[in-house]
């Protein structure tokens, strides 16, 4: 079955890896310990990995238009708890037009488990599959490949209008593993956090370490994609931020009636650490906190090696302004073309050196000699918008292309994705047939630097790059739970690690001017500035182009602004928080170029490129305008204005005279 | 010798006198005769139209046809006490003039001893008169250098002092300055206690004014479209005509320091269809442009040509030099050509039919004029576009609603009794020709169009053409302000449609150019800043209005000055008409010269320099050598 896949494993591999690299990062969840079973005197706690989880929140889908098609999700297992059992529950669904002949095959760790055929009648399945136990290796990570497939059909060379149909594999599919006892290990139990963290902080005003220290960690999390709720004691969240003594009091009222009552310390003197209590655990993190530096490299070792994010290549550490594309995710070797091949990788602000950003990507394909010189067609896509369109001849040569990116709206992230076709038709007079290509590892992309005057989002993790300064009202202090998911978002979406910040808490209603790259969360921004949005000028509303009112003052007050604003020669973030309670959730991505965000509650209002946009624009009916100005001065104006008049009649008036005289 | 208002010959016929003398051949002769029984005109006059014979030699002739003495008046100068200076004008419409007083008799310097003269010198020195005979241009230079103070003050203040209200000798009345002031204050008083309203209203009034004023030229364009509103004379009216039955005919051509030019105009005006001898033609020199008056001696001109020399007095402008030759006229009619005009030929042809078929109070008729030299450059280009659709399209329009029709500078053809009865030009006024035409409409007077066109030469740089801009608009300016001087009176002469044309022609063009760079600087920084300041000022009436006049009213006027030359089928210039807003800006820069000069220089005359062109030294060149072969004949 696996030689009637059209498209060469390896590189259908490519994305799906790239995929499942990003999806890594959903991890299994311990359920509580009541859900488990036991065995004998073991206990089993079970550990849930939905698909949802592992970045496909829809599920996903195979169109039997482009089978075989494959999707892998590499899984982590627990370092160190032994697993006694794993299944692999698949709900899917194939829809009344799929081809009967299309079946859904599961490989673990590459090897083929099961193979089942579809019924094509639209009827929600599950499929439960236990895993061998020789998968199931401490430490190790499961990848799990489902391929849909389908033989291949002469059919549709005759039908030129073939009907698709589709296999659907539903969200809450998933892998339930049960592991012996519950995990000590803190990689194990980071591992184990579920997809929405609970962190619990001290009741009251945090102090400024514990702020900065739940902050470090909601970006940690956010960083790698975790809902956060924060609470307070004594709700105990999957992570709790306290003095131990706090934690310790907390717990004690309920300690020692029971075995499991009794909290377990994985190691009492670590400041951060694993307590087992309840049937539950949490990672508890206490003084002297652990800063952002560790988190990103002591903690994610601690997770495992694969979900180590690399630092950002440092110009000049490749040969002057060019990077590889191979060390962006491209996969740059031999390939074999079918009907269709597709390259592709996403190009972060994470993976450039700060201060920069892409120009072209420089583009050689090679394609070896063929007896036909059968020519092949290449298209390149950048954010989904085509750039490029080439044909391309197997005739030994080496083709070069230039992608410049300027040909697209600027963007945080760049998704580069190539798709070479076989240009004779390949399915209906040669089905089968497979030539090799391959992308040179030389491909590269070539960066110029971030123009910081004038600059929006998508500037901000080169500006916030090279370190800059947090500056937070201090009453921010007593309202820690309500600010920091936002805060967090902003600086997992932003700030690309190690960026070292310094967290700066101001008294006054505003904020010290910054000396360098900065983001401020106040209700003015700070020094000499003239934002795109203000709150200076009395009341304010949002404005149409036409004059109608889009947000007016009350919801844009309540609403949480972002601003790229610009003071002297720093560059930075004005935040205008709305009201308390308001949790914002703050894509960069869909900021784009903007220079203006408009957080209503909880989701994005409005973006605005104030340097260019006129279709909305700040309204300030309270605030005086020039005509304003003068009309406050406006009898000195007529009186000046009259004596100038009257002077100029007294003038033509003896002018006039004085030509009829002469 | 007593002389009893008739003439006797005694000594041959004055052609054999010529001949005998050898100044004039057989072939002259002949032709001189046959030219007399076709033009109806005296066989002097010919023969020194035609620049056969010198006019000493001609007239010393003619005092031995009539056994007179001959006085050369520069030796002999007549005495200035007898003469009159109400019967200036008489002297030399009738070419005589009292010369000495010997005993109680009066002896008559005269060149032409018709009928009318002798009864004229009967009828003002009774019966004990005789004469002598002079040259007609002795007569015209003792007129010139007797009365010379006499003729300059006629000519500068004869209107000012009959007919003080429509002199513009007075810029501003005390009444319009106190109008302006009431208004001005008005304003600002609503503009500090209601600015935006106020602004806003100031803006409506002018964006309505602009559509009202975009609609009067689209109306104009519209009436103009039916080609049969002014006077059409054909070229069988004209053939029709009777040399014998054309009156004398005027021509006045004022010049100053343009002798490069004057070789073509006087070619120009040799080559018109129209008897020779029945031209008077009148070259108006400032007494002190030396230069000119040395090239037209050395031009050696012939007898239709008269110099008059203007004495040297304020306001130095074209209408005083005018009104001075005008006292030397002796046509029926008159008209005024620039030095750098070209005539169609049969012009004055088509006047005089113009003039039989038109209504009897037809002051005047106004030929069209446009440009020879089209195509110099993008300023000859724009100047013929606008001129195209002045003279082709509005000025017919406006004969044809009975609005004040501002004159052109040239080529009006007057009936003579009727220009002296208004006291001819203001000489106050720089275009006192617009003015003239407002005076004959409030005087019931009927300004009619003629399908005759007079070239000119356009004004080729920019510089050249902003002075001689300015000078235009300044003078519409004073037109302006010399007939609202009683609005109401204006109203009643002119009735609402006469009124509002005014107001809006003369008035609108004003306006319309003064605004214009605002309005554009007003667009052109809402289009660079995007600012949203000026929406208080612009409510969405007033947007619109606004928008209406700059996308559809400009547009509408750059289609009707593309449009405009068609009836001449100058199509090359149609993609010009795009570049009309630069054209109307450089209006504005000359408006607001025009305003500072209003005030500051009111009567200066800014002086078009004519005959740099290209073209026209090519054509000087040519009309050199046609002068010099007529010489060597």
């Amino acid at each position: 079955m696996a030689n009637a896949v059209s498209t060469p494993l390896c590189l259908m591999r490519l994305p799906a890896l790239l995929l499942a690299y990003l999806a890594v990062i959903g991890t299994a969840r311990a359920v509580a310990v009541d859900e488990g079973v036991s065995s004998g005197t073991t206990r089993k706690v079970p550990l849930v990995t939905t698909v949802a989880e592992l970045g496909y929140p829809s599920g996903f889908s195979f169109d039997d238009s482009s089978l075989p098609d494959a999707r892998i999700m590499v899984i982590p297992l627990p370092h160190d708890t032994r697993i006694d059992s794993a299944a692999l529950h698949l709900v899917y669904r194939a829809s009344p037009l799929l081809d009967p002949r299309a079946t859904l095959r599961i490989a673990i760790n590459d090897r083929p488990l099961a193979e089942l055929s579809l019924i094509p009648d639209d009827t929600p399945r599950e499929l439960q599959i236990p895993i061998p136990p020789v998968a199931l290796l401490a430490g190790g990570r499961l990848k799990v490949t489902v391929l849909g497939n389908v033989p291949t059909s002469y059919g549709r060379c005759v039908d030129g209008q073939p009907v698709s149909g589709v296999i659907h594999i539903y969200p809450e599919s998933r892998l339930i593993t049960y592991q012996d006892g519950p995990a000590f290990s803190l990689r194990d139990a980071w591992q184990a956090l579920p997809g929405q963290v609970t962190i619990s902080l001290p009741d009251g005003p945090l102090d400024e370490a514990m702020f900065r220290a739940a902050l470090n960690w909601v970006v940690l999390l956010q960083r790698h994609h975790r809902q956060v709720r924060l609470t307070t004691l004594p709700e105990l969240g999957e992570l709790v931020i306290a003095s131990a003594h706090e934690i310790r009091t907390t717990l004690a009222p309920d300690a020692g009636k029971s075995v499991d009552d009794t909290p377990l310390w994985s190691d009492e003197g670590a400041n951060v650490g694993v307590v087992w209590f309840k049937g539950r655990q949490f990672i508890a993190a206490t003084p002297p906190y652990a800063d952002a530096e560790q988190f990103a490299l002591r903690w994610q070792d601690l997770v495992a090696p694969a979900q180590i994010t690399t630092a950002p290549p440092r110009q000049n550490e490749e040969r002057g302004n060019r990077i590889a594309l191979a060390a962006l995710g491209l996969y740059t070797g031999p390939a074999l073309l079918g009907h269709k091949l597709q390259w592709s990788a996403t190009i972060t602000p994470w993976r450039l050196p700060p201060g920069m950003r892409p120009e072209t990507a420089h583009l050689k394909v090679v394609l070896p000699r063929s007896e036909a010189q059968q020519t092949f067609r290449l298209y390149a896509y950048l954010n989904d918008m085509l750039v490029k369109g080439e044909r391309l001849r197997g005739d030994g040569s080496e083709y070069s292309l230039a992608i410049p990116f300027d040909q697209v709206r600027r963007s945080e992230v760049y998704n580069l994705r190539l798709v070479a076709r076989d240009d004779s038709g390949n399915d209906c007079r040669a089905p089968g047939q497979h030539y090799p290509i391959e992308l040179s590892p030389e491909s590269h992309l070539t960066l110029q630097p971030e123009t910081l005057a004038q600059s929006g989002f998508v500037s901000l993790p080169s500006v916030l790059g090279a370190g800059f300064d947090l500056y937070l009202p201090r009453a921010w202090l007593a309202e820690a739970r309500q600010r920091l998911p936002m805060l967090g978002q902003l600086l997992a979406g932003f700030v690309v690690p190690p960026a070292d910040y310094r967290l700066l808490f101001f008294d006054t209603s505003v904020p010290p001017p910054p000396a360098r790259s900065f983001i401020v969360a106040a209700e003015n921004p700070p020094g000499e500035v003239d934002p795109a949005l203000r709150f200076d000028q009395g009341s304010v509303e949002l404005i149409a182009h036409q004059g109608e009112t889009l947000i007016d003052d009350r919801r844009l007050r309540q609403s949480s602004i972002l601003q790229m604003i610009h003071i002297d020669d720093a560059t930075g973030l004005w935040i205008h928080p709305g009201e308390i309670g308001t949790l914002p959730v703050i894509d960069a991505n869909r900021l784009g170029d903007n220079d203006v965000a408009v957080y209503e509650r909880d989701h994005l209002a409005l973006t605005i490129d104030s340097r260019q946009e006129d279709l909305v624009r700040p309204r300030y009916p309270e605030a005086p305008r020039w005509y304003e100005r003068l009309h406050a001065q406006r009898f000195v104006w007529l009186l000046v204005a009259w004596l100038v008049l009257t002077l100029g009649i007294i003038y033509l008036h003896a002018k006039s005279r004085q030509h009829r005289n002469s | 010798m007593v002389m009893h208002a008739t003439v006797q010959v005694v000594q041959g016929k004055i052609g054999d006198l010529l001949v005998a003398r050898g100044l004039l051949n057989d072939e002259q002769l002949s032709e001189a005769l046959t030219l007399q029984r076709r033009w109806g005109t005296r066989l002097g006059d010919i023969i020194l139209a035609k620049g056969w014979v010198r006019a000493p030699d001609l007239y010393r002739t003619l005092a031995t046809h009539l056994n007179k003495p001959f006085v050369d008046l520069h030796k002999k100068p007549p005495e200035p006490s007898l003469m009159e200076s109400d019967d200036l004008i008489r002297y030399t419409e009738l070419l005589v003039l009292p010369w000495r007083k010997e005993g109680d008799k009066v002896i008559l310097a005269i060149a032409d001893p018709s009928m009318e003269a002798l009864e004229f010198a009967t009828a003002r020195f009774g019966n004990n008169t005789d004469y002598v005979i002079t040259s007609k241009f002795d007569i015209i230079w003792q007129v010139q250098h007797n009365a010379k103070s006499y003729l300059n003050n006629t000519a500068r203040f004869a209107l000012a002092e009959r007919e003080p209200e429509y002199s513009a000798n007075h810029v501003f009345t005390t009444m319009q300055l106190a109008g302006v002031y009431l208004l001005l204050s008005v304003m600002l008083l609503a503009l500090t206690l209601w600015p935006v309203d106020t602004l806003v209203v100031i803006n409506l009034l002018i964006a309505l004014f602009l559509i009202v004023n975009f609609g009067m030229r689209a109306m104009l364009g519209w009436v103009a479209a039916d080609a049969h509103i002014d006077v059409k004379v054909n070229d069988d009216e004209v053939a029709a005509l009777s040399d014998t039955d054309l009156p004398t005919y005027t021509v006045l051509v004022p010049m100053y320091k343009e002798p490069e030019v004057l070789p073509i105009i006087t070619e120009s005006l040799r080559q018109l269809d129209y008897p020779l001898s029945k031209l008077d033609i009148k070259l108006i020199l400032e007494d002190d442009d030396a230069e000119t008056i040395a090239s037209a001696k050395r031009l050696g001109l012939e007898g239709i040509f008269e110099i008059i020399r203007v004495p040297p007095s304020l306001p130095r402008t074209k209408p005083k030099a005018c009104n001075y030759a005008l006292q030397f006229a002796r046509g029926e009619y008159v008209t005024i050509y620039d030095a750098e005009d070209r005539p169609e030929a049969d012009q004055l042809k088509k006047a005089v039919v113009a003039f039989r078929k038109a209504s009897p109070n037809t002051a005047v008729i106004q030929a069209r004029l446009n440009y020879f030299n089209a195509e110099e450059n993008w300023l000859t280009r724009m100047f013929t576009l606008e001129y195209s659709l002045w003279f082709d399209f509005y000025l017919p329009a406006l004969d044809a609603l009975n609005i004040p029709i501002p004159l052109g500078g040239t080529s009006n053809h007057f009936k003579m009794h009727v220009l002296r009865d208004v006291q001819a030009w203001d000489p106050y006024n720089v275009t006192e020709d617009a003015d003239l035409g407002v005076r004959f409409t409030q005087r019931n007077y009927h300004v009619g169009v003629v399908n005759s066109t007079t070239y000119e030469e356009a004004t080729s740089r920019v510089g050249s053409w902003i002075r001689q801009r300015s000078r235009w608009l300044k003078g519409y300016m004073q037109t302006y302000l010399v007939h609202m001087r009683s609005p109401l009176r204006l109203y009643k002469k002119l009735g609402h449609v006469g009124f509002w044309g005014f107001q809006f022609f003369i008035g609108g063009t004003i306006v319309s150019v003064l605004l214009a760079p605002w309005l554009f600087v007003m667009f052109g920084f809402w289009l660079v800043t995007r600012t949203h300041d000026l929406d208080l000022i612009f409510p969405p009436l007033v947007l619109y209005v606004s928008l209406f006049n700059l996308l559809l009213g400009n547009g509408f006027l750059i289609y009707l000055s593309s449009l405009s030359v068609f009836k001449r089928h100058l199509y090359r210039l149609i993609p010009y008409a795009l570049s009309n807003p630069i054209y109307w800006l450089l209006m504005s820069w000359a408006a607001y010269k025009a305003l500072w000069q209003l005030v500051h220089n009111p009567f200066y005359w800014e002086k078009t320099q004519h005959g740099v062109t290209r073209f026209n030294h090519e054509e000087s060149a040519k009309s050199e050598a046609a002068l010099r072969q007529v010489a060597g004949k």
